[in-house]
């Protein structure tokens, strides 16, 4: 156990999450359901739980309201007594210092005065957007015994995809001499996890001297690079599975990780937990299929009714597929009805959608990317916003975009083209 | 602090008829339809009917209940004027003592009772899994100025010698109650739900204290209530209602869930406790790429890589590739390995099925020894034994708790056996 005197917890979850478009655009991206039952932000305060940490200051912005819903106190995860407990840090105004979180490090700075009210040691930074599990004690314990003044979480990622991420060069000694924010060609593959654990006089001091002076609002564009020369940067190395879910595809490939042996998701054993009486979720009836459904390779959720076909899919509570239905390579949330006979394909909808008899979804050609955005939706999966109704019989094509709300029943269309956006 | 209305729930008494279902947990503690134990639907019904502070009865190996009923959170029992409060058996200045029966222990716990000075009390049984608005039964209640008023639900007349029955009048009062009789009068079975004038329940419980043999409500209270012409009427259910007495009714109670018209599970907006047995942190059920499953319940956290037909899964529990379950009922965390079979079996908690073992084979026969209790060929495996691989268990069998692989003599348990450690 570290009490908060100890280390002392940052959690980063005010993202805006643009790139996951829809799904992120009435809820902060950590807030996004993930795996049949969880929220993103679930795995890293999960992460905190195991890991004996016991104080969590959570630092919200953007659309903050289901994301406090979820975490309330921190109760689902034990984070009760005197001295454990999540603590909700919203933007304010009021104080000389305070507005709108303009970066990572200038929503610590601002809350420099809550972290002064418990005197940690050390600060550990995290963000609430990422998929994996890590043993944050360990990864102090290091920080500690070589006495680093920063210590970065780092892995290695695929070369095309180092622009994502801030990454860095490291010597024998595993002391950062570079680390690049961001860029175009990458002098490493080694990229940061946004996982940072800060002695705390260099956090105080660096923030006063960069976020202060408003000469940076970054911890991977301002703080970071300002301090490589002048403090002891180390790099802690992890192997295991960790994926940043920022994008319409990396959000369904992790999904379809869940339902894949070996692909190094495993909720079997991850321990991960939510809070499963927000929503109702957990008093749900268990999962029933009817007497002609046929599912295979599927994480299907309580208080799903299932009475067509599921594959390669992730359903969460309350989906509804009714009797001659097709749900394949698809991600479906809460209490969505999947009428008759219809067809979904390389989709993710959000929750409460009706989709219509024999409305066929995902049907066309992938290679036509999103008109509107093509830079967030080019993968050939069709995304329908939260409680859109599609009728009975529309076909919609691949890398389309519904909207939340969009009720199509009013509009004579016959069908949505590949790479269509239907806006309210 | 006052209460309009209190609930007192009996859910003390050990009851053999299940075998060893009941070997270490009380009835109303027994797993039903997957994630759920009996005691959450009369406490689901309690907390939608408005009723603040609930006292639950117990006594038969409590622990199990205990931790389940936790401090009442599941069913929203959190507050000041709120309250889920466990009544165990305690000693006193006076002569408290172990639970005799259902009116001893209300009458032991008439200080609990009185700490509310409620105007009614809400009886009701913890062993019965049904769903009931309890709100309309209130109002006739007092709209009768009843001192009794007893649920009722009309039963088969073949049926009716099972339970307590009575006659009504045109005005719904009780004329008639019988218990248990061999040729009953009516076809209204009581359902062990009564509201009770908190004062007339208290001055029975005296009486009853004093003059009593029995001191059970239906044997003893009802019977005097209704020969002295004590105001009691009845109030008619015909929703569903179960009460799993024997192995058998526990076995077609949950198939019931499985029917072509099942009860409307998430209408009745059951809840359970998901912090015990962590039944909250499972995730979601994972069928895999061997998986054939249908017309089934599965909880969250089992496992699929085999066929499951016609069956019940609770939390956690793995089907391994091309073993098959059908017309069974799998409690918590079984595992069936590689190739088993089960058809018509009941595992409790725990239980590991060994490759290449099959259970529930042959005609369908009762247990010899329990004829009364297991009549449908349903074989049924104690919690936490273990089956070997490729032993072949026939139907209508009784295996005890605990079993381990060396405490099976043969590979072949005949049907129709007990076998006990």
């Amino acid at each position: 156990m570290r009490s908060a005197r100890d280390t002392l917890v940052m959690l980063l979850a005010g993202g805006v999450g643009s790139r996951l478009n829809i799904l992120a655009s009435e809820r902060a991206k950590p807030a996004v359901p993930f795996g049949g039952a969880y929220r993103i932000i679930d795995f890293t305060l999960s992460n905190v739980m195991h890991s004996g940490l016991e104080l969590v200051g959570l630092l919200t912005q953007y659309k903050p309201l289901s994301l406090m819903d979820h975490v309330r106190g921190g109760e689902p995860w034990d984070f009760i007594g005197r001295e454990r407990g999540v603590k909700i840090l919203p933007p304010r105004t009021g104080e000389a210092a305070s507005d709108w979180y303009k970066g990572t490090a200038d929503a610590v700075y601002q809350n420099l005065g809550f972290m002064e009210g418990y005197r940690p040691e050390k600060v550990l930074i995290l963000s609430g957007d990422h998929i994996y599990r890590m043993d944050y004690d360990r990864m102090i314990a290091a920080h500690e015994s070589r006495g680093a003044d920063l210590t970065i979480a780092a892995m290695p990622v695929p070369w095309e995809e180092t622009h994502r991420f801030g990454v860095m060069v490291s010597d024998a000694g595993s002391w950062i001499t570079e680390f690049q924010e961001k860029v175009r060609h990458a002098k490493s593959n080694l990229a940061s996890m946004g996982v940072y654990v800060f002695d705390s006089r260099t956090l105080v001091e660096e923030l006063q001297a960069v976020v202060g002076a408003k000469r940076g609002f970054d911890f991977g564009k301002d703080i970071i690079p300002g301090m490589l020369g002048r403090r002891r940067l180390l790099c802690y190395p992890f192997e295991g599975y960790w994926r940043d879910v920022g994008t319409i595809k990396s959000y369904h490939e992790a999904n379809m990780d869940c339902l894949t042996p070996g692909s190094g998701l495993d909720l079997a054993t991850w321990e991960i937990r939510t809070a499963p009486d927000v929503l109702g979720w957990g008093d749900r009836p268990p999962l029933r299929l009817g007497s002609v459904s046929t599912v295979a390779n599927a994480l299907i959720a309580r208080g799903c009714v299932i009475e067509g076909t599921v594959e390669n899919s992730v359903l969460f509570p309350g989906v509804q597929v009714q009797r001659g239905a097709r749900v394949r390579n698809a991600i479906i949330m809460q209490d969505t009805v999947v009428g008759e006979g219809c067809e979904v394909e390389y989709a993710v909808v959000d929750k409460q959608c009706v989709l219509g008899s024999n409305a066929v979804i995902g049907s066309g050609d992938a290679a036509v990317p999103n008109r509107q955005s093509p830079s967030h939706l080019d993968c050939g999966i069709t995304v329908i916003g939260k409680s859109a109704v599609i009728p009975k019989g529309l076909r919609i094509g691949k890398n389309c975009i519904i909207c939340p709300r969009v009720d199509l029943h009013g509009r004579p269309l016959e069908r949505v083209a590949d790479g269509e956006t239907i806006v309210a | 602090m006052r209460k309009q209305i209190i609930g007192m729930v009996l859910a003390g008494g050990r009851v053999d008829e299940l075998l060893v279902l009941t070997a270490a947990r009380p009835k109303s503690a027994v797993a039903v339809w997957g994630m759920y134990r009996v005691i959450d639907f009369v406490l689901s019904n309690m907390m939608h009917a408005g009723i603040e502070v609930v006292g639950v009865l117990s006594q038969y190996r409590p622990y199990s209940l205990m931790t389940h009923l936790a401090t009442g959170e599941p069913w929203d029992y959190v507050g000041r004027a709120r309250a889920l409060r466990i009544l165990s058996p305690f000693k006193g200045a006076d002569d408290s003592d172990w639970y005799k029966g259902t009116a001893d222990a209300l009458y032991q716990n008439l200080g609990f009772i009185d700490r509310y000075s409620p105007d009614l009390v809400l009886v009701a049984a913890g062993d019965h899994v049904y769903s009931m608005d309890y709100r309309p039964l209130i109002r006739q209640h007092l709209a009768t100025r009843a001192d009794l008023t007893i649920v009722f639900k009309r039963v088969p007349r073949s049926q009716a010698h099972r339970y307590g029955t009575a006659v009504l009048d045109d005005e719904g009062r009780v004329v008639t109650y019988q218990e248990k009789a061999r040729n009953p009068a009516g076809d209204l079975a009581s359902l062990t739900v009564y509201v009770f004038n908190a004062q007339v329940l208290a001055d029975r419980l005296r009486q009853n204290a004093q003059q009593g043999t029995s001191y059970h409500i239906y044997s003893e209270i009802i019977p005097r209530m209704v020969e002295e012409k004590a105001r009691v009427f009845g109030w008619v259910f015909d929703g569903y209602w179960q009460y799993a007495r024997t192995l058998d009714d526990y076995y077609a109670t949950n198939m019931d869930i499985l029917g072509d018209s099942p009860p409307d599970l998430a209408g009745w907006r059951v809840r359970t406790n998901l912090a015990s047995q962590s039944m909250g942190d499972h995730p979601p059920v994972l069928l895999q790429r061997g998986a054939s499953a249908r017309a089934s319940l599965i909880c969250d956290g089992a496992t699929v890589d085999g066929t499951v037909e016609g069956s019940i899964l609770s939390p956690g529990v793995i089907v391994e590739r091309g073993a098959a379950v059908r017309n069974s009922v799998v409690l918590h965390g079984c595992r069936i390995e590689a190739g088993a079979e089960l058809d018509r079996v009941i595992l409790d908690k725990q239980v590991r099925v060994g490759p290449g073992a099959r259970l529930g084979t042959g005609d369908l026969v009762s247990n010899t020894r329990y004829p009364e209790i297991l009549s449908c060929g349903v074989t049924v495996i104690g919690k936490g034994s273990l089956i070997p691989a490729g032993m072949r268990i026939g139907r209508g069998c009784v295996v005890s708790p605990n079993m381990q692989e060396a405490d099976f003599s043969t590979p072949e348990i005949p049907s129709g056996t007990t076998v006990t450690l």
